[in-house]
């Protein structure tokens, strides 16, 4: 999952992206309202985290523009106005939840996971599918009742074909998923791992539609 | 006695009595005054229409004597006493003639003597019955005002308590009214009397909803800004907790230190903030050596230079005095170096400057960074205003507190480019 943060507080900032990579998100981080906009217009994102308070563009103008030209990304604004007029406006600008500072990293990690899960069309937080049972919230995979060990990025990698699953998705666009501007990609990492995962999962698990990319199939 | 309405009665009524009483007393000394021309006349006439010798009744005896009738007695040329119309009060024969007063048997008496067909006719009266007689009359005029003052007061005492409702309308007014309500008090339809008052008040009122307002805009911006430090510092504490390495939580332990200095500087300067709004007394004085306070400052800046890599110098004439707060200066000086060693790079150069200039103190403060664009310049000095794309994190309170300390010594502050090259002079002129 891709996320992309947008404040202008460089030791805030520094601590959310550091604290999202560790849960093994692709964290893109930008700090000001423009370039939170040509951000936006890559279109690889799961989801965006807002600052309102920003510099050359505010947060809330980002938000309902972007709104306007039709982006459909879930949208969970981080701000230190608390007042209920604020969130208010903030939600009707087109966010889609609302966190005052300070707040929890936990109630962060929850209230993105909610609404990725949202995004992908679920309402349980558990993603089971073929076997396999995928718990974003503990990070732990069973296949048939049985606990995989996955290394973050395999996890990350399984998560984005399950979620939703009998999607196909390119090679290119898993790539966008894992990792964020400031990650080398080696040449083949994602196919790299995919390998690791059919050792794992079983060869059938996730197939290649040729030309096309992959996408998990029940067996 | 503590209530108008009282007071004016009390005193009124006071000045009515004594007035009443003068008029009385100067209504008696009148009418004594026309009594006794009345009856000089009178007792001159009984003396005038005495008839003749042979006419004159006999000396009578046993008279009924009411005390205050005219005594007339008749001598003949020998001085032989012819007739006393009340023998029991018979006077003495007194030599003058015409009209005189007398003193017999303690009591004032009004004598007429005058020699007729060689008759002597003197006819005595007590004064007393004048006396009286002014006495009676004064009184009589005086019955109406002693009827009148009782009417007064009650007169008073409702139309003063009328003429003092409108101070009542204002008093409920401003006891029924919360707290946080500031809108003036109706001006209309009020007696000249209150009227300043209430507008004196009102003026009171808005002053102090200016600064009611100003505080809570503050609050409001401080407990704004007191969010990012705070949620910087909790999210750095969570990520430590997190650590999985000894590694990593030395270095989370060395951002968490940042974080907290971060948020200490803050609450910091907050404070510095609210102690130097401007205040409207200017106590506490005296006279501070500019000098000696720029060469203090910039003692205590060395280090932060030296960490900059800046070079610090000081070009200061001595004794530049300015009347003002020591601590305070010492504050703004402070402010000031802090700010262009920060906001300078590495490396750079920051000088000190005071001088006497046409009688006033200067204090410059000149860097060679990137300066402030001319747009910018008015913007600084607000709350919490940080430039954008500065990589310090400033609390955006150093120049406010400047401003306000700057204010309460009446000194100007300048900004303008420094004329070497690029750079920002801050020039305080007291």
């Amino acid at each position: 999952m891709r996320l992309l943060l947008v404040e202008d507080d460089a030791m805030i900032g520094e601590s959310l992206h550091e604290a999202l990579v560790s849960e093994n998100y692709a964290v893109d981080w930008v700090r000001d309202g423009r370039s939170a906009e040509l951000a936006l217009d890559n279109g690889v994102y799961d989801l965006l985290l807002l600052d309102l308070g920003l510099p050359k563009k505010q947060g809330l103008q980002v938000l309902s523009e972007y709104r306007q030209r039709g982006g459909m990304l879930p949208v969970l604004i981080i701000t230190a106005r608390d007042a209920t007029a604020d969130r208010v406006s903030g939600l009707d600008a087109g966010a889609d939840d609302y966190l005052v500072k300070p707040f929890d990293l936990d109630e962060l990690f929850a209230r993105v996971r909610a609404l990725l899960r949202r995004q992908a069309g679920r309402a349980q937080p558990v993603i089971a599918y073929g076997g396999v049972t995928l718990n974003p919230a503990s990070r732990e995979v069973f296949l048939n009742g049985n606990v995989l060990n996955l290394s973050a990025r395999e996890f990350a990698l399984l998560q984005a074909l399950l979620d939703p699953p009998e999607r196909v998705l390119s090679l290119a666009e898993l790539e966008e998923k894992l990792y964020g501007w400031d990650q080398e990609i080696g040449s083949n990492a994602v196919e790299v791992y995919i390998h690791h995962l059919r050792k794992k999962l079983g060869t059938d698990f996730i197939r290649n539609v040729r030309g096309v990319g992959y996408k998990v199939a029940a067996a | 006695m503590n209530s108008i309405r009282q007071r004016l009665l009390l005193w009124l009524i006071v000045g009515m009595l004594i007035s009443t009483g003068i008029a009385g007393l100067s209504m008696y000394w009148l009418a004594q005054d026309e009594a006794n021309e009345l009856f000089d006349y009178q007792i001159k006439q009984i003396a005038l229409s005495l008839p003749g010798r042979s006419q004159l009744p006999a000396v009578t005896a046993g008279d009924e004597d009411p005390e205050e009738d005219n005594v007339i007695q008749v001598w003949d040329a020998q001085g032989k006493l012819l007739f006393v119309s009340y023998p029991s009060r018979a006077l003495p024969r007194y030599a003058a003639t015409g009209l005189h007063t007398v003193n017999y048997q303690q009591q004032p008496w009004r004598l007429y003597s005058t020699q007729r067909r060689g008759q002597y006719i003197q006819v005595a009266q007590p004064m007393m019955v004048r006396e009286e007689l002014a006495a009676a009359l004064a009184v009589r005029m005086l019955m109406p005002f002693f009827v009148l003052i009782p009417l007064l007061a009650g007169l008073i005492w409702w139309s003063v308590g009328r003429s003092l409702r409108p101070m009542q309308t204002v008093t409920t007014a401003l006891a029924t009214r919360h707290a946080d309500a500031m809108q003036p008090l109706d001006e209309t339809n009020l007696p000249q009397e209150i009227k300043p008052m209430v507008i004196a008040l009102n003026q009171l009122l808005m002053r102090l909803n200016q600064a009611m307002q100003a505080q809570r805009a503050f609050v409001a911006d401080a407990a704004h800004e007191l969010r990012s430090p705070l949620t910087a510092l909790k999210l750095q504490l969570q990520l430590t907790e997190r650590a999985a390495s000894d590694e990593q939580r030395a270095i989370a332990f060395t951002k968490l230190n940042q974080r907290l200095d971060r948020s200490i500087h803050l609450v910091q300067q907050l404070l510095t903030l609210a102690r130097s709004e401007p205040r409207l007394e200017q106590a506490n004085f005296v006279t501070v050596d500019l000098s000696a306070l720029a060469q203090e400052v910039a003692q205590d800046f060395m280090p932060l230079a030296e960490a900059h890599q800046t070079d610090l110098q000081l070009e200061v004439q001595p004794d530049v005095l300015v009347l003002g707060q020591q601590a305070d200066l010492r504050t703004l000086i402070s402010n000031l170096v802090d700010n262009a060693i920060r906001y300078t790079p590495d490396a750079g150069q920051v000088r000190i400057y005071v001088s006497r200039e046409a009688g006033q103190a200067v204090l410059r403060v000149m860097d060679n960074g990137s300066g402030i664009p001319a747009q910018e310049r008015e913007r600084v000095f607000d709350r919490f205003y940080r430039r954008e794309g500065t990589e310090v994190t400033g609390s955006g309170l150093g120049l406010a507190i400047v401003r306000n300390i700057a204010e309460v010594h009446h000194a100007e502050l300048g900004l303008s480019d420094n004329s070497n090259g690029s750079g920002l002079i801050v020039t305080v002129t007291f």
